[in-house]
């Protein structure tokens, strides 16, 4: 997991979200005032609705964040790799061809930085450790890189490659399972957005007009303006984390 | 980015002073006219300006991508032509390159084999391009080149391992895109058309139930303050909607300034089939 999705629960997460949540109060004690009387239990609701609604979108924007991330990592590592595997062809040690690989990519920043550790006394392996502790993809073609060097192989370069294929293949079978999910996906955003609010409209017009069920004037609001949105809000952001 | 915003917002007056002062003269024409207060025709005007000019930085943004897309695709069979040199001499790497069918590639290389030829070093030089473009295949290719004359050990193997492995990955971001491109849809079909569509629909539906149907007969009350707030809140819910679904789609573009363009593009569509399938009933 990566560091990204510990970070909502910071105290500085806490103080947003009562800064939010007094914001909102205040504009409910303006409406207690001006347009309709409102209870303390619509406090308290209004407590619980901001506190699920703001960790929930601040944990799914972390997680999108760091889906991003890793996706920039796994768009440079084949060329990583295989630009460490033309270097190595060509006789150079691990050292000099990562010292080769320093520049402003992420890896390539990781690199420079792991190198920066090695020369505080780290071993190789344990720099390389080190900086990609934040990416498990990473971390894993890491591992994966000493271990190939370690064994002292012939073909250390030809090992690189087949790395770097596998990784680019297995990204490739992420995409084809995703979109196995995405007409699911798509199917229940289309019912949920579109469907679901005119079945609760009609049923509300119908209802109080025909069976005399009264409704009142903040629950259709409320249910409409706020629910509705939130739902749909979080349907997105449900399938934005999940795209590969 | 604010910088640059107000860089490429000097740059548009600047290249356009005469349309704009034509546009200003336009707007005077018609408050000339129409008898427009004064304050109302330099609203209008500062207005159009303003709608000129995101129009045009949005039309610039998009010749840009046009131009990199074509550079880029060029580049793939340039760097698959120069694998089959047999000796990487930076002039023929760049005799190729200027030679290129794709015009492109061709000026490009020319104003830097120009610059190279008067003194300039390689690394600046491609430093420049690279700013320009921000192509991840452009950065390859050009950093490759650099490696080639600093150390001369690039082999015709490197060009071509470059080229496939930016084949591939290429091919994984196309797949990935088609499939984005397919939510793109669904989310604006649904936006535009089947929620206000549906929404405008069943209020028609419910108010014509109303009216047709006297209530008071089998002792009910039309409820028509509920059909008001029921009203008002799904106009409200369409706008809401078409807010999430733009910043979803920008999202899934990687481009927060195309919030506005589907913006623009959705909430007129959207709030106009809302009204256009309340009359259909």
């Amino acid at each position: 997991m990566s560091v990204y999705l510990q970070k909502p629960f910071l105290f500085k997460s806490f103080f947003k979200f009562l800064i939010i949540y007094l914001i909102a109060a205040f504009i409910l004690l303006l409406i207690d005032f001006t347009i309709i009387i409102i209870t303390v239990i619509y406090y308290v609701w209004l407590f619980v609705i901001i506190f699920l609604v703001y960790f929930s979108i601040t944990f799914f924007i972390l997680k999108i964040k760091s889906q991003n991330y890793n996706r920039l990592i796994l768009k440079d590592l084949p060329f990583f790799l295989n630009n460490l595997a033309n270097d190595l062809d060509r006789n150079m040690s691990l050292k000099i061809a990562l010292e080769n690989k320093v520049d402003n990519s992420i890896i390539g920043m990781k690199v420079k930085k792991a190198l920066s550790l090695v020369k505080k006394g780290h071993s190789l392996e344990n720099a390389l450790y080190i900086v990609s502790k934040d990416s498990y993809d990473l971390s894993r073609t890491f591992n994966q890189l000493i271990d190939i060097l370690s064994v002292g192989s012939k073909n250390k370069a030809t090992n690189l490659r087949l790395l770097a294929e596998s990784i680019t293949e297995e990204q490739n079978y992420l995409i084809k399972k995703y979109a196995t999910k995405l007409n699911l996906i798509t199917l229940i955003f289309v019912i949920v957005s579109a469907v679901v609010p005119a079945m609760f409209l009609m049923f509300l017009l119908v209802a109080s007009n025909f069976l005399e069920i009264t409704f009142s004037s903040l629950t259709v609001i409320v249910v409409s303006v706020v629910l509705f949105p939130l739902i749909d809000m979080f349907l997105l952001l449900i399938m934005k984390s999940n795209n590969p | 980015m604010i910088n640059k915003f107000f860089e490429e917002t000097n740059k548009i007056i600047e290249s356009n002073l005469v349309l704009f002062i034509l546009i200003n003269l336009v707007v005077i024409f018609i408050f000339y006219l129409f008898n427009l207060s004064i304050l109302f025709s330099v609203a209008l005007a500062l207005a159009l300006d303003i709608l000129f000019i995101i129009f045009k930085i949005f039309y610039i943004q998009y010749q840009f991508q046009v131009r990199k897309k074509a550079l880029e695709v060029g580049l793939i069979d340039e760097v698959l032509k120069i694998s089959s040199i047999p000796k990487k001499d930076i002039k023929l790497v760049f005799s190729k390159l200027i030679n290129s069918n794709n015009k492109i590639i061709s000026e490009e290389f020319l104003w830097a084999y120009k610059k190279i030829e008067k003194g300039h070093s390689l690394k600046d030089i491609f430093s420049i391009l690279k700013k320009k473009y921000n192509s991840e295949i452009l950065n390859r290719f050009l950093d490759l080149i650099i490696t080639s004359v600093n150390t001369g050990s690039v082999s015709s193997q490197d060009y071509k391992n470059l080229a496939k492995t930016f084949l591939k990955s290429k091919e994984l971001i196309n797949d990935r895109k088609s499939l984005l491109l397919m939510q793109k849809y669904t989310i604006i079909f649904a936006g535009g058309l089947i929620v206000p569509g549906i929404l405008g629909v069943i209020i028609s539906l419910v108010k014509k139930l109303g009216e047709d149907v006297d209530l008071t007969l089998i002792g009910l009350n039309a409820s028509t303050s509920l059909y008001s707030v029921a009203y008002y809140c799904s106009i409200i819910y369409i706008i809401e909607y078409v807010i999430i679904s733009s910043i979803y789609l920008s999202l899934l573009e990687d481009e927060s300034k195309n919030i506005i363009i589907y913006l623009i593009l959705l909430l007129p569509v959207s709030l106009l089939i809302f009204f256009v399938s309340k009359f259909l009933l």
